[in-house]
């Protein structure tokens, strides 16, 4: 019998702590099987991921693979619109603005990604490139998404979230996957893995991974150019070294080329064209992970990786390699009390950027170190109470030395429990905004050449957040879990784009009509929370209903000193709303369906949407299964983010595609 | 129409893929995470041999102490036999009623009362087992852990040494052994 259902994470947790029986994949007596068959038996259930749920002080919110398949989403960035509290905005086929509790721009700064404890951002410009960011999604385990600064544990990026993605370990992707998906925009996504074993000790996976997606609508109709080819391979490897101790070894290699409508700008008349802007992205790297556990409970890990990008666009082309090595080890429990964790970790930077005429900087060459040491303790107060504090010491190149503390208060009943958190975060300075110059717009001004531009900052510091938190879970019955969380955010000495008086400049000769420096002059508040319910209606369906809303008061310097507060006040949507349905019909069909609901954007002229996906799979055999979805099926088209007078803007159209899945 | 063709060539790949490929093979045992524990604690009963006693009894009595952290599932050891003796799974909550358990269970919630129940149980045969953080090291003998998808045992030997019971070989190698905490 093959049943499809996924237990989403919080109800699985939840139903763990009252006798909730879950369902196994095969009818195996326990008593009958040998002690090296149990030791090596695998769990069933993200139980591990449910107690992390259950018992974190934290906004979190996990992303399953059984979620990521049934929702039909093919990107990473886009299993995160299941996640409440994380603004999700597709502005063409390969770009997003993706940000956690506002602040969400196409080059939002104040999130964290990682993959697998491998950090994603990108110190050029304090962000994500969403378009080089994917795996084989059959391959996740799961992803973990921390609303609020989760600082204490990771980067000085992690300012408003972390998002967490964690594939599965090679002895759980054993043999052979194929998944082959074809439709309009979906016009091929082909994933290929085969994992195998030498032995007991070691198992390994390697994986290719290709598609082809057909570009959006350009606002005056006709493609908006930005359809999007890319090809990954990687490769997993996990090694019993022995008992005590495993090395993980990690790769990937990937390209992507796609492109969007850009208006460039040069120093010569006309000034500014409108081109069809290529963007190839390439790159790999290579990752070890070895983890000790000690004669006395205790447990080291020790992670290295090497990362080389390049990313080559009209504006810029940038090669960077990162080293990084980071080393944590988690205490034995000291007195039956004290769960203490610390490390320290070595990020090295380097990168080479090619100027253009619009992009220069005094160095072609930046290299950034940073040095970082955390410690946390987590204090059995008493049998329900537990109280987390910890903190993180940044030294880096551009903002020096940064203390980032945080504490966690937390009582658990036995289907309840309540946490309270204060944190403090930075978000450091970007590579553009203290050493680029780069030209926004050019022209003549009696016969001379005039721009505007944004200078060099070699004054702008860190931008800091203080966080305060509430959160709630309750396990009402069996079948019903509710999490709620709220948050007051403050900021201080947010990036502002401070406009100077005109001057002359050289090289080439103009005149820099609005100078633009960047400054710490901004402050804001965000308050809001996010609400989840997830039910087990009945044995074969789901539901869940989340609910964020979110209140962004932007104080910067009045204008005209300033750019316009109120543009990024109507960034990011009031509130969002996710309605989900999983369905095991019969014990072939399954039918899932979800409503995404987003409020409009007024600085982008974005209007309220609501947003329905559909997914029929089908169990053709016990390898094998075929999927029907679709997306976006209200509305053929719609523009979710960006101003209608930039030249990408697109209306991100309905998306129908087949899906077929073999396993052997 | 390129499309068409692209899904009707992925549609035989896969299709002829699934006639042609033998059956899946089991990749390895798949249990809810009391199962495995359940059996294990199975396994120990079957495994450890405890000092003779003067009037051998028919029953082998597993209790647990504090609410049942198995959800039901170890019930079904109940009534099965193991070296010769029927298994009878009890439920207590007080110290008074572990007389005449040869293991013990401790519900983690009730970790707090650890260090007067193991006062309690000193000569008294008594194999111990809990799942918290910390209980092995706390003098307990079987602690059961979790990392990532594997359930393991961390198994104080020289607290089951100390009351008598003898752990086979064939479970110490698959646990890992630690010490209690020096005071």
């Amino acid at each position: 019998m093959i049943r499809r259902a996924g237990r989403w994470s919080l109800l699985a947790a939840g139903a763990a702590l009252i006798a909730a029986p879950a369902a196994a994949d095969e009818e195996l007596d326990p008593f009958e099987l040998s002690p090296e068959q149990l030791f090596g038996a695998e769990v069933i259930s993200a139980s591990r991921t449910s107690e992390s749920i259950w018992e974190a002080p934290a906004a979190i919110y996990v992303v399953t693979s059984a979620d990521i398949e049934r929702s039909g989403a093919t990107t990473i960035a886009e299993t995160l619109r299941l996640v409440p509290g994380v603004q999700v905005a597709r502005i063409n086929t390969s770009g997003w603005a993706v940000s956690v509790r506002g602040f969400n721009s196409a080059l939002a700064n104040k999130l964290l990604v990682l993959v697998d404890g491998r950090e994603t951002y990108d110190p050029l410009f304090s962000g994500v490139y969403w378009d080089v960011q994917d795996t084989a999604l059959e391959d996740i385990d799961r992803i973990e998404v921390i609303r609020g600064p989760g600082a204490t544990l990771w980067g000085a990026n992690a300012v408003n979230g972390v998002i967490n993605i964690i594939t599965r370990r090679a002895e759980e992707t054993q043999g052979a996957l194929l998944s082959a998906s074809a439709g309009d925009v979906e016009r091929a996504v082909v994933t290929a893995r085969y994992g195998g074993r030498l032995g007991d000790n070691v198992h390994w996976r390697i994986y290719g991974r290709a598609f082809d997606r057909a570009a959006q609508e350009s606002l005056a109709g006709g493609s908006d150019h930005s359809a999007w080819e890319a090809w990954r391979s990687g490769l997993r490897a996990d090694i019993a070294l022995d008992a005590r101790n495993e090395l993980t070894v990690q790769g990937e290699i990937y390209h992507s080329e796609t492109g969007q409508m850009r208006l460039v700008g040069a120093l010569a008349p006309p000034y500014a064209s409108l081109q069809n802007e290529e963007i190839v992205a390439e790159g790999g790297h290579l990752m070890g992970r070895w983890t000790h556990e000690t004669s006395d409970d205790g447990r080291l890990v020790a992670q290295a990786y090497f990362d080389l990008t390049r990313r080559n666009q009209a504006l810029l082309e940038d090669r960077r390699t990162t080293f990084d090595l980071d080393v944590q080890y988690e205490f034995p429990t000291i007195g039956a009390r004290h769960d203490l964790i610390a490390g320290i970790r070595y990020r090295n930077s380097a990168d080479r950027v090619t100027e253009t005429e619009l992009i220069t900087s005094p160095h072609r060459t930046h290299e950034t170190q940073l040095l970082s040491a955390f410690a946390q303790d987590e204090i059995r107060l008493s049998e329900a109470w537990r109280l987390t504090v910890g903190s993180k010491f940044d030294d880096n190149d551009y903002s020096g030395f940064e203390i980032q503390p945080s504490a966690r208060l937390q009582w658990m009943g036995a289907d309840q429990t309540v946490w309270a958190s204060v944190s403090r975060a930075v978000r450091s300075p970007s590579e553009l905004e203290r050493e680029f110059n780069i030209i926004l717009a050019a022209g003549e001004i009696f016969g001379t050449l005039a721009t505007i531009e944004i200078l060099p900052s070699p004054g702008f510091d860190s931008e800091s957040l203080t966080a305060y938190e509430l959160g709630y879970r309750r396990q009402w019955n069996e079948a019903l879990a509710m999490d709620v969380a709220l948050f007051r955010n403050e900021y201080e000495d947010l990036a502002t784009l401070s406009t100077l008086a005109p001057f002359v400049a050289s090289d080439p000769t103009r005149i820099v009509l609005a100078p633009i420096l960047t400054t710490n002059s901004s402050s804001a508040e965000t308050q809001g929370g996010e609400i989840v319910f997830e039910w087990a209606a009945r044995d074969n369906l789901n539901l869940s209903l989340a609910w964020s809303v979110l209140d962004l008061d932007v104080d910067g310097p009045p204008a005209p000193l300033a750019i316009d507060s109120e543009i990024a006040e109507g960034q990011s949507p009031n509130s969002q709303a996710t309605l989900r349905a999983e369905w095991d019909a019969s014990e072939r069909w399954s039918l899932d369906g979800a409503l995404y609901y987003v409020d409009e954007l007024p600085a982008f002229q974005v209007e309220r949407y609501i947003r329905a996906d559909v997914r029929v799979g089908y169990q053709l055999t016990a390898n094998a299964s075929v999927e029907l979805i679709g997306q976006n099926l209200f509305d053929n088209q719609h523009r979710e983010f960006t101003n209608p007078s930039e030249a990408n803007a697109a209306e991100i159209t309905r998306s129908v595609f087949g899906r077929l899945t073999w396993r052997h | 129409m390129a499309t068409l063709i692209r899904v009707l060539l992925a549609l035989a790949l896969v299709l002829g893929g699934a006639v042609v490929a033998p059956a899946r093979a089991q990749e390895g045992v798949r249990l809810v995470e009391q199962d495995i524990k359940a059996g294990l604690l199975y396994n120990f009963l079957r495994y450890t041999e405890w000092p003779e006693r003067r009037a051998p009894t028919p029953t082998v009595v597993v209790c647990v102490y504090g609410r049942d952290p198995f959800n039901g599932r170890l019930a079904p050891m109940s009534g099965r036999t193991v070296n010769g003796q029927a298994i009878r799974v009890r439920f207590v909550d007080a110290e008074a009623e572990i007389d005449g358990c040869s293991m013990l269970i401790v519900n983690a919630e009730e970790r707090a009362r650890w260090p007067a129940l193991r006062a309690h149980l000193v000569r008294r045969n008594v194999l111990t087992v809990s799942d918290y953080e910390g209980f092995a090291r706390a003098g307990g003998m079987i602690e059961f852990t979790r990392v990532d998808n594997r359930i393991g045992v961390r198994l104080n030997l020289a607290a089951a040494q100390a009351a008598d019971l003898v752990v086979q070989d064939r479970l110490i190698r698959l646990a890992s052994v630690v010490e209690s905490e020096r005071p």
